[in-house]
């Protein structure tokens, strides 16, 4: 999946690559992922722009991701999730306990 | 003009693939409006998942028949697999109003395609279950 990230001071924003996170993606992002979240960093942000579809694996996924972080005392942002994305974060009510941001710079402004 | 497609497939979870073009395909010809195709591809990804991932007891090859019909008013999928009876309008309903540390990751499936489909009827009929679902369109402006 080749998860790439930058840093912004003590932030990490992890750019989510590919269109799917699904099924079929689903295992290899979790694998990516862990090196993200089981280091050092604690202030995440996960930059979906690139996303178009996910499915409940996929959210399961990152519901994970904030499980784990949360445990460790680290925090996750979520920013640039297109409309239909946005929609089924809503749906199983995700919205709620996830902090989303329209941009990445919204996303990095709020942990500080 | 009202369009049908059959679109069989093996019990891979490779084979969603296919499916997912198809559903492309058909909602190009049907001139579907934005975000149904994502929809229709998701309510069938999570209930094909379901069926290859979960419905089988052996690992032999088994056939799944999907028929997808779309025309003006709405787009109706019918899904018959030979797996283990499995009745999605008989799962409970996750609990999302707990806090994250007590949110389960599973049983969003189920609750997705029921919150995106419009009508699910299910049954069980010599050794198969048939699903069927219907999503409405949205009417079209002008």
């Amino acid at each position: 999946m080749d998860l790439s990230a930058e840093t912004s001071g003590d932030i990490s924003i992890v750019n989510m690559p590919g269109e799917y996170l699904d099924a079929s993606t689903v295992k290899e992002f979790k694998a990516d992922i862990a090196a993200f979240i089981e280091g050092d960093a604690k202030k995440i942000v996960f930059d979906m722009s690139s996303l178009q579809f996910i499915d409940s694996s996929g959210l399961g996924a990152i519901l994970s991701c904030l499980r784990k972080l949360n445990g460790s005392g680290g925090e996750l942002k979520l920013c640039g999730m297109s409309k239909p994305v946005r929609a089924l974060f809503e749906l199983v009510r995700m919205h709620r306990i996830m902090d989303i941001y329209d941009t990445r710079d919204d996303a990095i402004s709020a942990y500080k | 003009m009202p369009q049908s497609i059959d679109i069989d497939i093996r019990n891979d979870l490779t084979e969603l693939q296919r499916v997912m073009e198809s559903v492309e395909h058909l909602s190009e010809e049907q001139s579907w409006e934005p975000g149904l195709g994502m929809r229709i591809q998701l309510i069938l990804e999570e209930l094909i998942t379901n069926i290859i991932s979960y419905g089988y007891a052996d690992s032999e090859r088994h056939e799944i028949m999907i028929r997808l019909h779309s025309d003006s008013e709405s787009v109706r999928i019918r899904i018959e697999d030979d797996a283990g009876p499995f009745d999605p309008l008989e799962m409970e309903t996750p609990d999302l109003s707990v806090p994250v540390q007590e949110r389960e990751p599973g049983g969003l499936g189920v609750h997705l395609v029921r919150n995106l489909a419009d009508d699910i009827g299910y049954t069980r009929q010599d050794g198969k279950n048939i699903l069927t679902l219907c999503k409405n369109r949205e009417p079209s402006k002008g």
